[in-house]
């Protein structure tokens, strides 16, 4: 559904994008990971066909960004980063308008418009100014004009950025209902909301890509131990000893909490499950045990492995 | 094309931009149009006592001549306003870069948005007819070639000062510097022709030719010449192919 080759943008001699290259299959949700000005913007500008690339290719929907861009504009779905809407226009005139720009015939585009204002709950709203929406409202306006043609690929350049917990919830639910639908392409920088919302991920950093594949297959990867986390109520340095005896553990460190009370991180050998040995251990020797849990590796720990490999490089 | 225009006329009409600045043109013209009745009044009145100089009081050049040349300053003060927000606004609240996602070229674009403030315009111009027709009532033989000509005059006119008006608001995001460029523009072609009375030379006298003021004359004596008529229709097709370059600037400029 988007096949993007070699990719490369500049901004006078400021390198954008570089060498970008990758593809998304139809329904599928693809995460684009990466810091401020990684490039992820410029990637999505260059699939609208908002600019072209200076050198590289790239087909949307079968058809080429370049030679066939009115093919492709009629067939995304764009939501940029900063809102651009009408804060004049009421919901429903607003949508009118996109309809008609996007070319749906005259005929369909109330019930396209009805259609839409349902999926994004936008009914209650639909008279009023989006000016005066709430910041929530007024991101699920840009979703409904996004998705108001119908779209083969949708284009989301960081969808969630300044909403509140319950409205980001909302939306990634919205985006989420897509699945299938149409070919989703998502730009964030919170690592949290691609294991949440996208099959695949691509992490792309300095305009250049440095890693595709799935959350749990790039989690995998950078997986080279486990980590138990425990709390303990005991004398800190024999708690610390105990701990340090014990087969398979490949370092402790510890941080106090309060009082007695001390959190320990135990780092052991890949696959190894170290709490069955743990609990009875520190019961045993009378101490209070409060938690004991094992420490996830997150998309987090992968992205700044990724970079920080990509920087020794 | 046709989305784009809707969209900007339900934008104009929305808000009390286009409105106020109807009003302010219609005051200020209908000011100058009561000046100018009055003078013709006093002189229709001499012309009664003596008969000799009957012929030579004409409203047609008394009162409609200089009502049309007086429409360009109004253009001037005004029309860099009423086009201010235009393109400015859609950079500055950053909706021109979703329009360029949409299935719509920068040439539909441009037209839809000259044509959206080429209606507003025209309906502020439109309305300035009750002058005319007030003057018609009075007036036992309305020269009514005139009023036509002179229409057809200041509607070429008006599509000028609109392209040059939508060229300075693509400049930039900021709607001070789109009416600063306008009026900068405009005034240029206002200045143009006075080179020609000033100075002269092949240089000069080619420079003057491209005064607005200059190719209002005929239209307001009465006479369209096909000479002003390409020559307000070239200026009009310059800029807006002009604002279509500044749009298209995003795809070649590093």
């Amino acid at each position: 559904m988007i096949s993007a080759q070699g990719l490369t943008k500049y901004f006078g001699r400021v390198r954008a994008v570089e060498d970008v290259t990758f593809e998304a299959e139809k329904g599928e949700i693809l995460g684009f990971l990466g810091p401020n000005a990684a490039g992820k913007t410029t990637t999505m500008r260059i699939l609208t066909g908002y600019f072209p690339p200076n050198s590289g290719e790239a087909k949307v929907a079968g058809y080429d960004i370049l030679s066939q861009s009115m093919e492709v504009r009629r067939r995304i779905g764009y939501l940029p980063e900063h809102l651009p809407l009408y804060p004049d226009f009421p919901v429903w005139a607003y949508l009118d308008f996109v309809a008609a720009a996007k070319g749906i015939p005259h005929g369909d585009r109330k019930k396209r418009k009805e259609e839409v204002l349902s999926a994004c709950n936008l009914k209650k709203v639909e008279k009023k100014l989006i000016g005066q929406l709430s910041r929530g409202f007024r991101q699920r306006v840009g979703l409904a004009q996004a998705i108001i043609n119908n779209p083969e690929v949708l284009i989301l350049d960081e969808p969630t950025v300044g909403l509140d917990p319950q409205q980001i919830i909302e939306i990634r639910n919205l985006i989420k209902e897509m699945q299938g639908k149409c070919t989703v392409i998502l730009s964030t920088h919170i690592l949290p909301e691609a294991k949440a919302t996208c099959q695949r991920v691509i992490i792309i950093n300095q305009g250049r890509i440095i890693a595709v594949d799935t959350p749990e297959n790039l989690t995998a990867r950078v997986k080279q131990m486990d980590v138990v986390l425990l709390e303990v109520e005991g004398p800190e340095e024999e708690v610390t000893d105990v701990l340090e005896k014990l087969d398979g553990v490949t370092g402790v460190q510890r941080s106090p909490v309060t009082g007695s009370l001390v959190a320990y991180r135990i780092e052991t050998k890949k696959g190894l499950d170290l709490r069955k040995e743990i609990a009875p251990l520190i019961v045993g020797k009378g101490w209070s045990l409060l938690e004991l849990r094992p420490q996830e590796v997150t998309l987090e720990d992968v992205f700044i492995k990724l970079v920080e490999e990509r920087g020794e490089e | 094309m046709t989305a784009i225009l809707r969209k900007e006329l339900r934008g104009y009409f929305s808000s009390p931009l286009a409105y106020v600045l109807m009003a302010i043109f219609l005051f200020i013209l209908g000011f100058l149009f009561i000046n100018l009745m009055s003078y013709f009044s006093k002189l229709s009145i001499n012309a009664l006592r003596s008969p000799m100089y009957i012929d030579k009081v004409s409203a047609g050049q008394m009162v409609l001549r200089p009502l049309f040349e007086n429409f360009a300053f109004l253009f001037l003060i005004l029309i860099p306003i009423l086009t201010m927000r235009s393109l400015a606004e859609e950079k500055r609240l950053g909706s021109i870069e979703l329009l360029f996602t949409y299935p719509i070229t920068d040439f539909q674009l441009v037209l839809g948005k000259f044509f959206a403030v080429y209606i507003v315009g025209g309906i502020m111009v439109g309305l300035s007819v009750l002058y005319p027709s007030i003057l018609s009532i009075f007036v036992p033989k309305m020269e009514w070639g005139m009023v036509i000509s002179g229409y057809v005059g200041v509607f070429l006119l008006l599509a000028a000062f609109l392209s040059i008006g939508l060229w300075a608001s693509s400049l930039s995001d900021s709607m001070v510097i789109s009416v600063l460029a306008a009026f900068g523009a405009s005034l240029i072609f206002w200045i143009l022709g006075w080179l020609k009375q000033l100075y002269s030379g092949t240089v000069f006298e080619f420079l003057g030719n491209l005064g607005f003021i200059e190719h209002m004359q005929n239209f307001s004596k009465g006479i369209i010449d096909t000479t002003d008529v390409v020559f307000f229709l070239l200026v009009s097709c310059f800029f807006l192919f002009c604002t279509f370059l500044t749009l298209e600037s995003r795809k070649w400029k590093g």
